[in-house]
């Protein structure tokens, strides 16, 4: 239960550190508990929902990077890993027990057990290396560097299916909304201060800079696909605008959010749940301007934060 | 010159540097020794404009310290994640006209071209140093330059800060080691309790190591014979 009780202590410190935001995070946990719950009262819906939990738990499991300190240093090892995949999957595998079709429960459990004994990682150095990406894209957007090296096998399919399906209403615009939540999602780690410090730039300069230079990155992408939906639909004109206006703010936010809490080397992991949740909000319309108002907010304090270092 | 006055830092409400005074002179090699807890780093992190001192002020050229004036090798070295050697070296601005690049990487046999991840700990160090040399800046800090550093590295460090000097910079250098600070320094500033105790000048580099550590030997030895 050790490394269960550590767990907690970690959940406590995020979801505190998360602020109001905790408030969003456990209503969007409510909803899919609610989701996964009525889910489970078809045999065949809950069949598909505890596969995909399972793909799901396999996925971290290969992914987590302390499986050999535990192995190593835990008594029991895969005992406690086996709990805590337990805890964390079981808001979404509970219910099924109270179903004519229980028994998926202990099926489920048998599979997470057997996870729990696979000691393969997948480390992060396998990640393709696209060692000519450099050449397209200039060192100073090293965030896209980064992330396109992460990323590339989700991002390819993702724009070739946008590329694809760009003359249909709302398709290509649900990929390329995929595209910059993923874009988003790299601005959670901090660059070294020496590396902030390098463009010689005040924290004004530096912000907009840093704005630029990626929204023209995004935008030779967008544009074409956009271009091409807006000739085939052509009520769409307004829309497709909009949705470009939307996806730059996305963009901006993902930037400002990532200033406003920057620390040297840090990795920011309670951006990543502000981040998604924002996202969010591009699928529901009466929150579609939230992305552009918190910038404005966090424009000024990435420059209040940003004084400290430049 | 660079003047420190009447520097406080505080971390927390803990102060860290207490009430430094020092003049350092420019061109010239300055190594730092202190015991763990000193205050090395902290001074390291004022000095380039990381901490804010909480009181007192650092002069340079008649005019308070800028980080664009410091070139600062930490003495932990962090990288962005999933970018290569030479992705993170073309991040930086080359004002320095003389870097080259091919020659350097090929002197501290780096494969600039590889995963900064897949690097050994001293060939981020000497990738962090690469990215400092090349830019143009008046004062170097090294922060434990010779950590983690192997023999050929560690030689090519002393010969680079050796050349740094020539071109007239303002050099820094920390280290536990004092034997790697004494063939390369000209001053070895003592470091104790937040505050620089005493200065030694070349001809008195043999006496640091008892005033560093002659009361700390006497203790560790009376505790570790009645421990053991």
């Amino acid at each position: 239960m050790k490394l269960l009780c550590l767990r907690f202590k970690q959940c406590r410190r995020a979801l505190n550190d998360l602020g109001v935001y905790s408030l969003v995070l456990g209503f969007l946990a409510l909803l899919l508990i609610t989701i996964s719950s009525s889910l489970h009262q078809k045999s065949s819906t809950s069949f598909y929902q505890l596969i995909v939990l399972s793909v799901l738990c396999l996925i971290v499991h290969f992914y987590r990077s302390d499986k050999k300190f535990i192995y190593l240093h835990i008594k029991n090892p895969y005992l406690e890993i086996y709990l805590e995949y337990l805890v964390l999957f079981l808001p979404f595998s509970f219910s099924v027990l109270f179903t004519a079709h229980g028994y998926y429960f202990f099926i489920f459990q048998l599979l997470i057990v057997v996870i729990s004994f696979i000691t393969v990682s997948i480390s992060k150095v396998n990640y393709f290396r696209l060692k000519s990406i450099s050449r397209i894209i200039n060192s100073s957007r090293f965030e896209y560097l980064s992330g396109i090296r992460q990323s590339f096998f989700f991002l390819i399919p993702l724009y070739s299916l946008a590329v694809t399906f760009s003359w249909f209403y709302v398709v290509p615009h649900v990929f390329l909304w995929l595209i910059t939540v993923t874009f988003a999602s790299f601005y959670n780690e901090c660059e070294p201060l020496n590396v902030l410090r390098s463009n010689n730039k005040s924290p004004r300069q530096f912000l907009w800079h840093k704005i630029a230079l990626h929204a023209k990155l995004l935008l030779p992408l967008y544009i074409p696909i956009l271009i091409i939906n807006t000739w085939f639909n052509r009520d769409f004109w307004f829309i497709n605008i909009l949705f470009l206006l939307l996806q730059l703010s996305l963009l901006i936010f993902a930037i400002t959010l990532k200033y406003r809490s920057y620390q040297p080397n840090e990795k920011l992991y309670r951006n990543k749940i502000i981040l998604s949740i924002v996202s969010l909000s591009a699928i529901l319309p009466y929150l579609l301007p939230v992305p552009l108002l918190m910038s404005l907010v966090y424009f000024k304090t990435a420059l209040k934060n940003l004084n400290h270092f430049l | 010159m660079i003047q420190i006055v009447d520097l406080i830092v505080k971390i927390k409400g803990a102060v860290i540097l207490n009430n430094i005074q020092a003049t350092f002179e420019e061109s010239l090699v300055h190594g730092i020794v202190g015991l763990n807890g000193a205050g090395k780093t902290t001074f390291f992190n004022t000095l380039s404009c990381v901490l804010k001192p909480s009181f007192g002020r650092i002069i340079f050229k008649d005019r308070p310290i800028s980080f664009k004036d410091i070139g600062y090798l930490e003495s932990s070295n962090f990288f962005y994640s999933n970018i290569t050697g030479r992705e993170y070296i073309n991040i930086f601005e080359q004002t320095n006209p003389d870097f080259n690049i091919l020659a350097l990487s090929q002197l501290t046999n780096l494969p600039l071209d590889n995963l900064i991840e897949t690097y050994s700990s001293g060939m981020k160090k000497k990738l962090a140093m690469l990215a400092i040399l090349k830019q143009n800046k008046p004062i170097f800090l090294f922060d434990e330059p010779f950590n983690s550093l192997d023999i050929e590295s560690s030689k090519i460090l002393e010969l680079v800060i050796a050349n740094l000097k020539d071109k007239q910079k303002t050099l820094f250098i920390s280290s536990h080691i004092i034997e790697t600070l004494v063939p390369i320094c000209d001053y070895i500033h003592l470091i104790e309790k937040g505050t620089i105790k005493k200065t030694f000048c070349k001809n008195e580099f043999n006496s640091i190591e008892d005033e560093l550590l002659g009361h700390f030997k006497q203790s560790a030895r009376s505790i570790i014979n009645e421990s053991i």
